[in-house]
């Protein structure tokens, strides 16, 4: 084999992305909870979320198996999860659970930021702000994806997530908008949400590893 | 005293309520970047001087985005905001 082949048969390989280990992630959730004073809880044993799932299944915004198995909720600095973290779970794979951890504590960021009156009343009240947490929320999903991956992801896909948040389309379409702007900042390399930044920071040190590949 | 606080707190209620932009327009307000929603009334979206990454400060500024999304206001690193509408 010539070495013109050889290198073609290299050049193909797929490369192989280092994956999380569950120690990782565990530590990971730790560093993390103890940054915010935030703490998890079970979600699919917990009453009020049990309640939670009644309302929004009565009112036809989400069915409440679905609320239970599938969505993380964060209350306060209370997260309540329906996986264990460093067990892949069905919906959230050891990646996803270092990614909704990064999630749940912007929302922790937007609490602190804002104070419980206003974060709460606007959340809660207006569908347009509700819009507005969330898609800087999903701009650690984006953050995240782009320093592990050096790709930016469906940015549709992330703003369609807010069908199961009680947001009309124009909110979607204004959230969609809001992380258009982001894309800009984070492919400069650019991180925005402060729990990325912790997040990005402390993966640096522990999991350079998961990071892409600067191209040249 | 009771009437003028009823009247102030009617006045800022009424006030969040009448659009000031059209919806999806950006602007840049000092270091935050504001999008326009269907109310009318803008969202923070990003505050430029959080932004860490890079040597430069980012600012906000007006700027092509790329992949078909045509222009918006953003945080850029500095020297590539010269001139743009701050």
């Amino acid at each position: 084999m010539s070495s013109v082949e050889r290198e073609t048969i290299v050049r193909r390989e797929p490369i192989r992305k280092a994956e999380p280990t569950a120690e990782l992630v565990r530590d990971f959730w730790r560093r993390m909870t103890r940054a915010y004073g935030s703490r998890v809880i079970d979600k699919r044993s917990a009453w009020e979320m049990r309640l939670v799932g009644m309302f929004l299944d009565r009112i036809k915004v989400l069915d409440e198996t679905e609320f239970l198995r599938r969505y993380t909720t964060t209350i306060g600095k209370r997260i309540y999860m329906p996986f264990d973290v460093g067990v892949p779970h069905e919906h959230y794979s050891l990646w996803n659970q270092i990614t909704v951890c990064v999630h749940e504590h912007q929302h922790v960021e937007q609490l602190l930021r804002d104070g419980w009156l206003k974060f709460a009343g606007r959340y809660l009240v207006t569908s347009a702000a509700r819009a507005a947490y969330e898609a800087e929320a999903f701009r650690c999903n984006l953050e995240l994806h782009f320093w592990r991956f050096g790709e930016i992801p469906d940015l549709k896909k992330l703003a369609r997530r807010l069908e199961h948040y009680g947001c009309d389309q124009a909110d979607i379409d204004m959230a969609e908008r809001m992380l258009e702007l982001s894309v800009a900042t984070v492919r400069r390399g650019g991180i925005v949400n402060w729990a990325s930044q912790k997040a990005i920071s402390w993966l640096e040190r522990h999991a350079p590893e998961l990071k892409h590949e600067e191209r040249e | 005293m009771r009437e003028t606080m009823i009247i102030l707190a009617l006045s800022a209620t009424l006030e969040a309520c009448v659009p000031v932009c059209a919806n999806m327009q950006t602007r840049c307000n000092g270091p935050y970047v504001e999008v326009c929603d269907k109310h009318g009334q803008w969202q923070r979206t990003m505050t430029c001087d959080d932004v860490t990454g890079g040597d430069e400060p980012w600012v906000c500024c007006d700027a092509e985005l790329g992949d078909d999304a045509g222009t918006g206001h953003t945080c850029l690193p500095e020297s590539e905001c010269g001139g743009g509408d701050q």
